[in-house]
């Protein structure tokens, strides 16, 4: 026997599957009681046009989300933010924190600053690690930094949201900037 | 329909499910001179600290302590620095006392998260980036070799008396 198969009560199944070559595996499973959840990877956006990009439908059951930037640039030098939203829409108000650079540093209660964009010409690459501390408060944490000499970012943050989240946006401050270049994308788990 | 794998009884069926990918810690409002969270598995190889608007009564540097049994209080290789309004500034030098988290006023608020990682056996490496309102934010790292398997972490302060007065703190553990 290679699978075995268990079906939904409602609908579906699940295949539990051994590896296709032979060989004595074992897979142990921790004393813990929950739920199985794996790392998924969303599918990248190329931020190369438009004000803003959205990441939608995540699950209800998400406690960490990891937001991707490569290559990132805007035709301006508004700071990039990041936003999150629930069944309600993208919330803009309540954002506590900042990010700062070695040439100063900015607050912004709209969102969340994860890039002191210096220059149209920037280009800005990085991590920013949303978790979930309890309900609907999460906090970010990361570092973005610009090729060609422009400044790396320190950024944290905490917001808590009115419901459940389901989707994230990246913007920018004026929310007029467009994207130019690069790509964006995000990794969720629970 | 779930199926429980155990080791004594056998396999069963039940309505239960069997493994959680990142468990969550239960959130503590920020008080007193340190939060502890206790009893963390052994399994557990990344432990993120969570800091929701959190803030103490005065200008000590935040420590994360960990410990075996009971918090180590000692031997940790630590530095964190500050970006400020035009330079980048060393907020600390070697801390020992526990993984550290640069602050400057009594109004600073931090939000963000640390996140410890075991390297090999009872090792563990910090990483942290952190808001604070008025000095922009804080980041930096460490390491300890610590003496047993981990089960403890503690949030205070480097004199550890200043107060927490806002805030929650949780983790996650996986």
């Amino acid at each position: 026997m290679s699978s075995v198969i268990l079906t939904g009560d409602t609908s579906g199944t699940l295949t539990l599957s051994a590896p296709l070559v032979a060989g004595t595996n074992t897979v142990t499973l921790p004393a813990a009681t929950g739920t199985i959840s794996l790392l998924t990877q969303g599918t990248a956006v190329a931020s190369t046009s438009g004000t803003s990009i959205d990441f939608t439908s995540i699950p209800s059951w998400v406690k960490r989300v990891t937001v991707m930037f490569n290559g990132v640039s805007t035709n301006g030098t508004s700071f990039f933010l990041v936003q999150l939203g629930d069944s309600g829409g993208i919330e803009n108000t309540g954002y506590g924190g900042s990010g700062g650079s070695g040439t100063g540093g900015n607050a912004n209660s709209a969102g969340f600053i994860v890039s002191a964009n210096q220059a149209a010409a920037g280009i800005y690459s990085g991590i920013a690690t949303l978790a979930n501390v309890s309900g609907n408060i999460w906090v970010i944490s990361g570092t973005t930094t610009g090729s060609g000499g422009y400044v790396t970012t320190v950024f944290g943050g905490n917001k808590e949201l009115s419901a459940t989240l389901d989707r994230i946006r990246i913007t920018t401050v004026n929310g007029t900037d467009t994207f130019d270049a690069g790509s964006i994308n995000i990794m969720y788990e629970g | 329909m779930a199926i429980t794998l155990n080791g004594s009884a056998g396999v069963t069926t039940n309505s239960g499910a069997v493994y959680d990918g990142i468990s969550r810690g239960t959130v503590v409002t920020a008080s007193g001179t340190s939060v502890d969270f206790t009893s963390i598995p052994s399994w557990v190889k990344r432990i993120t600290v969570m800091f929701a608007g959190v803030s103490t009564s005065g200008t000590s540097n935040r420590l994360i302590q960990i410990g075996s049994t009971t918090f180590t209080t000692s031997g940790y290789s630590s530095y964190a620095m500050l970006t400020g309004s035009s330079s980048i500034q060393a907020a600390t030098t070697g801390v020992t006392a526990g993984f550290v988290m640069a602050t400057n006023t009594a109004a600073d608020v931090i939000g963000g998260s640390m996140v410890l990682v075991n390297v090999t056996g009872n090792t563990w490496a910090s990483s942290h980036a952190t808001s604070l309102v008025t000095t922009n934010a804080s980041f930096g790292g460490g390491y300890l070799a610590l003496g047993g398997t981990l089960d403890r972490v503690r949030i205070t302060t480097v004199n550890g008396t200043d107060t927490f007065d806002a805030g929650s703190i949780n983790i996650l553990y996986e």
